[in-house]
């Protein structure tokens, strides 16, 4: 092989030599792409797909330690029905029967003790599943993608100790890797839309500047075209908009519900109470397993654009907020003097 | 455009306060520029006090402004610096008068400036952070009031359903037990009852996802409003609380969008004061040990890159460009909170190697480590992790002993709420414990932030050099300000002809 090598690299040679000016070897310009394309994935594509693999790799982890716990909760709402009906069933034995208002009474005091508990159970964790329907496939996914985007919804969360150690091993991790990856999709991102922005722009201007190109003008260096912030904004409500639309169209919640899921979700807030693909009654047909695969994508590449947001705004938030700065420390300094001295003015001085 | 100087001193004794056209008033020739502003001139003179005061009604009226002259009315980011220069030579003046005016003072008098003085020092070093913690504090204390107006009526209303369902199901084992039929007979009666419950169970559990409970007093108190707020704008959101009505998820939008943005700048103030304390901390432990040796040691790597970290958490909040340290080029490394991370790593300016402290350059910041002494012995990153683990260690203790947690839980409470990611398993459940939680938890974070941006400062290094040796090997370079990938043709190798010209279809 090292032959080869030599051979192929004394042939490059000779070839480049040979066409110094074109590269129109077709066997080289594959070679170059392959290079290229390996080197890229090696810097910003590669970071994703190690995004990907840990958050794949941790669901699958996850799913198999929590699977086995028995929630206590379930055996303890069951004895809960059986003693409710129990005693409701005693009492209408036992001659209430024909005094209705006592009865009542009874059965109500009955219930309340009985919600009460049931209350009690619900907030030791009683979620009215066993843990094997729970910690399926997507919602693991789901879950570690929650963990490292720090958003941390919290609607499935890990009982057994090993997950809650795994989980914190996971989250030390894994959070560098996520704030790396949001750094390069910020970049990649950002190029491609100015990118894209420049060619819409010129596409715009061209149909604009064609009468010009007759005069003999000497062709004027493109200007630089910089993307304006609200540009960005745009894009940013397009997405939550997107988002919107589909989150409401697929899990039937109001459109409201669906935008507070976005944007608390992209905010990294999560809150948790509307996840998508949590109910668990569609998680068991195949069809919402997509829906959480789109879910955990839409929520990747939203984090991307915010990042792409703030690249392509940073200068001018930041000469903005410099200048918000300087004024509020000048007004700052404004009040601070202006207390001081009309305290020296009400002592005399 | 100056005015007459006036040079009486003043007799009350103390700096020029507003232009009263009464008193005798100190008057400095003022450069005014067309922009509006006054400058004072003030980096030009500095045995000249150089206080602008306005003789008229003009607008920024006698309020000494901390600008120094930069282009053209624009204000430089140094107003701190600037002010406090114009202060020094305030001092200078004010000293003097004083100390011809004291000398008729009584004892009383006397300690009562040196109290003045002491407590106008202090409060120009801590205005700026008292006045952001104001701020953060207000915003939640009105964002609790709207969301207890908003959420608490709706949670008694919900109380009252609850109370309709159970009557609901009151009414339907009434029916069941007069039903003839089923009077008669134990098993089925019963299995029929448990079916009822079973659906009030479902309906019981709905609503207690809805956020309604069965306290005796409602979830939407005050002080659980106002940790439901901090929860908000820490991007933490446990998710025990959470808004029930459509203007309640609307207002919590809202409030998000607004709220983030300003914990970020308050995070990177107290991270910032953190770490002074924490720096001056070691390098007071430092020349406490090495008494006696506490000369300058050439700075290090490590060291530097630490507090290149923490500098950089602070640059981005403040939108300054990020400061260089010495030596190094071509630093700009991203920040933990992950939006910050975007504003600094394009933002990769012209490597300047060297900024002196009072560099005319445009902005930067002074770096911190100039401030303080290094020593070589210094393990920042160590030193920073080891920090963060005592500082989770002491608030996992702390709630291990509040609330009725296991140690293993408490850690692990403390993480999830201090990496903001908050799943909500666990809430403090007192209210004045919540408060204490807020408040520990933005030291946290501040801390927090400090250590992932060094850890990935580390990664991104290694990651760089990982793609920089496999471009090497595969024949290409990665450009390092934006990432492109340039061809490196391999070393030509001069091999010499034996079977005379080979052919492409021969040699592969």
């Amino acid at each position: 092989m090292g032959s080869i090598g030599v051979s192929g690299v004394r042939s490059s040679v000779r070839s480049r030599g040979s066409s110094s000016t074109t590269t129109s070897d077709p066997r080289e310009k594959v070679k170059d792409c392959c290079r290229k394309l390996v080197a890229f994935m090696c810097t910003q594509v590669g970071v994703g797909g190690l995004v990907v693999g840990y958050a794949i790799v941790g669901a699958f982890g996850f799913m198999w330690i929590e699977k086995d716990w028995k929630n206590p909760q379930n055996e303890n709402v069951a004895k809960l029905h059986a003693t409710c009906v129990c005693d409701i069933w005693n009492l209408t034995v036992s001659g209430f029967t024909f005094n209705e208002t006592a009865w009542r009474s009874e059965v109500d005091r009955v219930l309340k003790v009985f919600q009460n508990d049931f209350a009690k159970a619900y907030k030791e964790g009683y979620n009215g599943r066993i843990n094997e329907d729970l910690w399926t496939f997507p919602a693991s996914l789901m879950f570690c993608l929650a963990v490292f985007t720090m958003i941390g919804y919290g609607n499935i969360v890990p009982k057994t100790p090993m997950g809650k150690g795994l989980t914190v091993l996971y989250a030390v991790f894994g959070i560098p890797l996520y704030v790396l990856y949001f750094m390069n999709m910020g970049k990649v991102l950002a190029s491609t839309f100015r990118w894209l922005y420049r060619r819409l722009y010129e596409c715009s201007e061209e149909g604009v500047g064609d009468h010009d190109s007759e005069s003999n003008l000497p062709p004027t260096p493109a200007p630089r075209i910089i993307v304006p912030s609200t540009a960005c904004l745009w894009v940013m409500g397009g997405y939550v908009l997107t988002g919107t639309i589909m989150f409401a169209e697929w899990e039937g919640w109001e459109y409201l519900d669906s935008t507070y899921f976005c944007v608390t979700s992209l905010c990294k807030i999560g809150i948790g109470d509307f996840v998508p693909g949590a109910n668990i009654l569609e998680a068991l047909n195949s069809g919402s397993q997509t829906k959480l695969i789109i879910n955990f994508v839409y929520l990747l590449l939203g984090m991307g654009l915010i990042a792409m947001c703030y690249n392509l705004m940073r200068e001018e938030i930041r000469v903005k907020m410099r200048d918000l700065k300087a004024d509020m420390r000048q007004w700052l300094e404004d009040v601070r003097i202006r207390i001081i001295s009309s305290y020296r003015r009400k002592r005399g001085y | 455009m100056s005015s007459p100087t006036d040079t009486l001193p003043r007799t009350d004794g103390g700096p020029p306060g507003r232009p009263q056209r009464t008193r005798p008033r100190l008057t400095i020739p003022v450069l005014r520029l067309p922009g509006g502003a006054p400058i004072s001139p003030a980096t030009g003179a500095p045995a000249m006090v150089t206080i602008p005061m306005t003789p008229g009604p003009m607008t920024a009226g006698g309020i000494p402004i901390s600008v120094t002259p930069g282009p053209f009315g624009m204000l430089q980011v140094y107003p701190n610096k600037a002010s406090e220069f114009m202060f020094k030579q305030f001092e200078g003046f004010k000293d003097f008068t004083m100390n011809t005016a004291k000398s008729g003072l009584s004892a009383g008098e006397k300690t009562a400036f040196w109290m003045y003085g002491k407590v106008r020092a202090w409060s120009r070093n801590w205005f700026t952070h008292i006045f952001l913690f104001l701020v953060v504090l207000s915003y939640s204390l009105i964002g609790a009031v709207i969301f207890v107006a908003v959420e608490g009526t709706y949670e008694e209303q919900g109380q009252a359903d609850l109370r309709r369902e159970r009557y609901v199901l009151l009414r339907r084992l009434r029916e069941l037990t007069r039903d003839p039929v089923l009077a008669t007979d134990d098993e089925m009666w019963e299995g029929t009852a448990v079916s009822e419950m079973k659906e009030y169970e479902k309906t019981l559990y709905e609503s207690f996802k809805h956020g309604i409970t069965l306290k005796p007093d409602n979830d939407w108190r005050f002080w659980n409003a106002v940790f439901y707020c901090g929860t908000i704008y820490t991007t933490i959101g446990y998710g025990h609380i959470s808004p029930s009505t459509t203007t309640g998820r609307a207002i919590t939008i809202l409030y998000a969008i607004f709220g983030i943005p300003m914990f970020l700048i308050l995070l990177a103030d107290f991270g910032k004061l953190f770490t002074r304390g924490i720096k001056f901390l070691w390098a007071f432990v430092r020349r406490l040990y090495y008494t006696g040796s506490c000369r300058k040691v050439r700075r290090t790597v490590p060291v530097q890159e630490v507090m290149k970290g923490v500098q950089l958490v602070y640059d981005f909040a403040t939108f300054r460009r990020p400061s260089q340290m010495v030596g190094e080029p071509g630093g700009a490394a991203p920040i933990a909170r992950p939006e910050d991370v975007e504003l600094q790593v394009p933002l990769n300016p012209q490597p300047q190697p060297n900024i002196p402290l009072d560099s005319n350059e445009p902005p930067g910041t002074p770096a911190i480590s100039t401030f303080e002494v290094d020593d070589e012995f210094n393990l920042p990153i160590s030193v920073a992790i080891v920090i963060l683990l005592i500082y989770i260690f002491v608030g996992a203790f702390i709630y291990w002993t509040w609330e009725n947690w296991g140690f293993f839980e408490s850690f692990y409470f403390v993480f999830i709420s201090m990496s903001t990611i908050g799943f909500g398993d666990f809430v403090p459940q007192h209210p004045m414990y919540m408060m204490a939680s807020i408040v520990y938890l933005i030291f946290g974070l501040a801390l927090t932030s400090m250590c992932i941006n060094v850890v990935q400062e580390k990664l991104s290094d290694s990651f760089r050099q990982a793609s920089a040796k496999i471009g090497a090997t595969i024949g290409l370079r990665v450009n390092e300000e934006d990432g492109s990938i340039t061809p490196v043709p391999p070393p030509q190798i001069e091999v010499p002809e034996v079977h005379g010209t080979v052919t492409k279809s021969q040699s592969t």
